[in-house]
């Protein structure tokens, strides 16, 4: 596949909409350092493991599970994308064109989860140091409360999708 | 978040900053502090400084550079909360199978991003207009019992 061939987008992955009940395979991609974790929460953890000992290691908690539905992107460099897009389904986000899924549609992106959450497709122009004025397109979620990590235990933590 | 040449569409995309996925398929979604973000009667807010990121310039590219960004978003609510999801009414993998109560909002957005040769601002602010915006509490999973 050339270059160009693969510049499609989600657009092209995701205009289909709908769910697609497939078993979820990881993409390749590395999370950069420092991602995982709520070292200062203000809450205390209702159920969380005894402190470390003391290693060096920094404290990390467990991470959210995704939730288990979502689009099969088809493309193997990213894989099950575990997502929803809430929004009208007469509608579509303004540059990339994917259409919204309805208002009935999970806006977290975390399972085993109970909280307050909050969801947007903000679009846009944006300035780079280029001098380029760039059209921009951004869908963020926020996510905190309660949730339960990977290692079965609950917690209490904020999340963004960006 | 994605920066596009000016009017390429979809194809023109030049930037797709994002958390990266992790090995249990946990998409584009990132720990930040609890302090980040707040949710009132009539509106949230989002604030995040110097987020490490992964540029990978466009969607699939198998490819990515270290990068950073700060944002202020505001939502602020257009109606009063409404009943959303079908909770277990629907299978796990279903997009209704939450359950909540959100307000349609109105949002706007600031962003600076920076990574090694390259840095954008926004231009006055992203708004969510075009396309769609709530915010509000919800249960899913083991939460819906």
């Amino acid at each position: 596949m050339t270059t160009s061939e693969r510049r499609l987008g989600r657009r092209s992955l995701l205009a289909g909409g709908g769910a697609a009940l497939v078993a979820a395979s990881s993409a390749g991609f590395v999370q950069p350092a420092g991602a995982v974790g709520d070292e200062k929460s203000p809450q205390p953890d209702p159920g969380g493991a005894k402190p470390a000992p003391k290693t060096g290691l920094p404290t990390v908690r467990s991470a959210p599970r995704p939730i288990p539905g979502g689009v099969d992107s088809g493309d193997p460099n990213v894989g099950f994308i575990h997502w929803w897009l809430p929004g009208p389904e007469d509608k579509a986000t303004p540059t990339l064109g994917i259409p919204g899924f309805g208002l009935d549609v999970d806006p977290s992106t975390i399972t085993d989860f109970k909280g307050v959450s909050a969801c947007a497709v903000v679009a846009g122009h944006a300035r780079g140091t280029d001098g380029v004025l760039y059209d921009c397109e951004f869908d963020v979620r926020a996510m905190k409360g309660r949730y339960v990590g990977e290692d079965g235990v609950e917690r209490y933590g904020a999340f963004a999708f960006l | 978040m994605d920066l596009f040449s000016p009017g390429a569409g979809p194809e023109g995309q030049v930037h797709d900053l994002t958390p990266g996925v992790l090995p249990n398929g946990l998409f584009w979604t990132t720990a930040i502090p609890t302090s980040a973000f707040e949710v009132g009667k009539r509106g949230a807010r989002l604030r995040l400084r110097k987020l490490p990121l992964c540029d990978s310039f466009f969607f699939g590219s198998g490819e990515g550079v270290n990068a950073q960004a700060s944002m202020t978003i505001k939502w602020t609510a257009t109606t009063d909360r409404i009943a959303r999801g079908m909770g277990t009414d629907v299978p796990p993998e279903a997009p209704g199978a939450f359950k909540g109560r959100f307000s349609d909002a109105d949002c706007v957005a600031t962003v600076r991003g920076r990574e090694t040769g390259f840095g954008f601002k926004t231009e006055s602010k992203l708004d969510a207009s075009a396309f769609y915006a709530n915010f509000g509490e919800q249960a899913n999973g083991v939460f819906l019992t």
